[in-house]
């Protein structure tokens, strides 16, 4: 069993746990009863089920524009995520004061 | 079936359920927040469907595509927030203005609502022009 097998495999288990939290997500939001604690579930795809699934996908790719792409594209959610949840509790904060 | 099947085919499905539950939440709301904050995970569910395509096809033709929707994703549901949260001060009548930044409180005004608040009789506009607001 080679490394570029070994790292594969790694890969489609990355994959599949981050798109678990994806469902995990899904549930969470039909299932939770306000704002705030929706946002709280919706936070699992947006950040570590998608790093999780970058992380995936660049074990299986394994190229260095790809590598460096998919870096970014990590780089960049951790980035802007955290801008819009706090606009939107904001929000969601003043209109139940 | 191959390590590599189960794995890739299972995250393709998963996704699409957790799209379907996300969708679910969207359609029904009940408040803008709620469809907004549903439409982040769909874009972000996207994303890593996007990514998986990816890793299927052992293709990084389409990985750009994920750096723009990370890059401006976000704008939407900052642009809903900030119309449905309140404006700044002065820019809506009769908006609360609460304690720290100034910004306005609705209260019972609702900018989505398709209603125009009540102008202020003229009484009330000569007393807050004497005050300076």
């Amino acid at each position: 069993m080679d490394a570029g097998r070994v790292a594969d495999d790694a890969g489609d288990v990355l994959i599949l746990g981050g798109a678990l939290w994806s469902l995990i997500a899904g549930i969470g939001l039909l299932r939770l009863p306000d704002v705030l604690t929706r946002m709280h579930a919706a936070t699992k795809p947006q950040v570590l089920g998608l790093l999780m699934i970058l992380l995936g996908v660049a074990l299986r790719l394994r190229g260095a524009n790809d590598v460096t792409t998919l870096i970014l594209v990590g780089l960049f959610q951790t980035w802007t995520v955290p801008v819009a949840a706090h606009m939107v509790a904001r929000a969601a904060r003043r209109r139940t004061d | 079936m191959t390590m590599d099947e189960f794995c890739l085919y299972g995250a393709a499905g998963v996704l699409a359920v957790a799209a379907v539950l996300v969708l679910a939440r969207t359609v029904i709301g009940p408040s803008v927040l709620d469809r907004s904050i549903g439409l982040d995970t769909l874009s972000a569910i996207s994303l890593a469907a996007i990514a998986v395509d990816a890793a299927q096809h052992h293709d990084g033709g389409l990985l750009p595509m994920l750096l723009l929707l990370a890059l401006v994703g976000f704008t939407g549901s900052v642009c809903i927030a900030r119309f449905y949260g309140g404006g700044e001060r002065g820019e809506v009548a009769g908006g609360q203005v609460s304690g720290e930044d100034g910004c306005v409180v609705p209260g019972a005004l609702d900018p989505l609502a398709g209603t125009l608040p009540e102008a202020l009789p003229e009484s009330e506009l000569e007393k807050r022009r004497e005050e300076g607001l």
